[in-house]
């Protein structure tokens, strides 16, 4: 698969999971790698650049001795831009799969 | 390859591939979490280097989603010339060489203000602090000839860069003890009370190098470790060293401690081009 377009598509999902609740960079990877084969090089720059974007926001947590954990949460923005994102790629889909489906003029 | 030396591996590639040292700090902080917080959830300290990848391509991949703002580097490009104008312009024309030629200021100044979107407020302001100190402290120097104690004003610049990270209580808490030795040493000053009061000072140094703020690592030997290290480190030293030699041999303490300039002065020479480099993400 094009590595940009999977970058866009791992994107969409990074936001889709942090919509429920913040998740910390092993979490988001460990849901996200549980159905797509996708390794960490494609997450972090993913959540460092929808955090300086204003889409994702960090918040520490103290957890066990060690220093605080930083779990990322979407934003105001980010949950906006999200419904933005979704929608296109559900209008995308759905025009990819009446093409593959046959049902084109 | 084991976590160490994973972490020591990824560090290297962060700064082979010239990532400003703040980020590359943050990078290594986030990748131990995520080690640690693996190995917490019962996965072996292999397994999640493999799927972390190999440190070259993470630090290559954070290379690539980095921006370039071209519009903040051509105005950095283009500061020293238009500095270079107004000190010709005002040495030529009215004859005002000095103190003139502060307007070169506006060089580190623009290279920090043209980064100012990828910082927070108050790194903005650490970065900004030693070029708006030493120019607030040189100005009111030359013109009123009073270098005593307005230096205290220095202290401005670790007190801001501890508040950076205010969630760090050893950070306030140093901030704190540098605000109050400053007062004790203008009180000190003020009414006489010992010759050598600045040795108060020694306070907050000795504190921040048990609490680890304060580091020296000339002789770290890691094989990709930055040129740029080590030349900042021996200008640091050697410029101790010179100022104190000069001080103990010929008693000359000021205005020798101005040496000290050279060393911010390094900085934004060496790091300067990363700053401009470093926009958004990175």
């Amino acid at each position: 698969m094009n590595s940009q377009f999977k970058r866009g598509v791992v994107e969409l999902c990074v936001m889709k999971i942090l919509s429920s609740r913040a998740m910390s960079t092993y979490e988001i990877l460990e849901v996200i790698s549980n159905d797509l084969d996708v390794n960490e090089n494609t997450i972090y720059p993913i959540l460092r650049r929808l955090t300086n974007d204003g889409f994702l926001v960090i918040e520490k947590k103290n957890v066990g001795v060690g220093a605080p954990r930083k779990y990322f949460n979407i934003t105001d923005l980010g949950k906006k831009k999200f419904v933005e994102l979704e929608e296109s790629w559900n209008m995308f889909i759905a025009s990819v799969l009446k093409i593959m489906e046959g049902k084109y003029e | 390859m084991n976590r160490l030396e994973f972490i020591k591996k990824l560090k290297e590639y962060l700064y082979y591939y010239e990532l400003r040292r703040d980020v590359v700090e943050d990078i290594i902080s986030d990748h131990e979490a995520i080690i640690e917080e693996a190995i917490e959830n019962g996965m072996s300290e292999i397994d999640i280097i493999n799927r972390l990848g190999s440190p070259k391509a993470i630090a290559k991949c954070l290379k690539d989603e980095r921006k370039v703002d071209y519009g903040s580097t051509r105005l950095t490009a283009l500061s020293p010339f238009i500095a270079g104008i107004i000190y010709a312009l005002l040495g030529f024309g009215f004859d005002l060489w000095h103190p003139t030629w502060l307007v070169f200021m506006i060089v580190p100044i623009t290279a920090i203000v043209g980064t100012r979107r990828t910082m927070t407020t108050m790194t903005f302001l650490t970065s900004l602090s030693p070029m708006v100190v030493v120019s607030i402290y040189l100005v009111y120097g030359f013109m009123y000839d009073i270098w005593h104690p307005t230096w205290l004003m220095f202290m401005i610049i670790p007190i801001l860069g501890l508040f950076v990270d205010r969630e760090n209580p050893k950070n306030i808490l140093l901030a704190v003890i540098i605000i109050i030795t400053s007062i004790a040493y203008l009180y000190m000053d003020t009414y006489e009370i010992l010759n050598h009061n600045w040795i108060v000072f020694f306070v907050p140094f000795i504190l921040g190098v048990y609490s680890g703020h304060v580091q020296i690592s000339v002789f770290n030997n890691s094989e990709l470790l930055e040129t740029r290290e080590r030349i900042m480190s021996w200008i640091s030293i050697g410029s101790a060293v010179i100022y104190s030699v000069i001080g103990i041999v010929f008693d000359i303490w000021h205005p020798t401690w101005l040496l000290f300039l050279i060393i911010p002065i390094a900085g934004v020479i060496m790091y300067g081009e990363d700053n401009a480099k470093n926009d958004r993400s990175y």
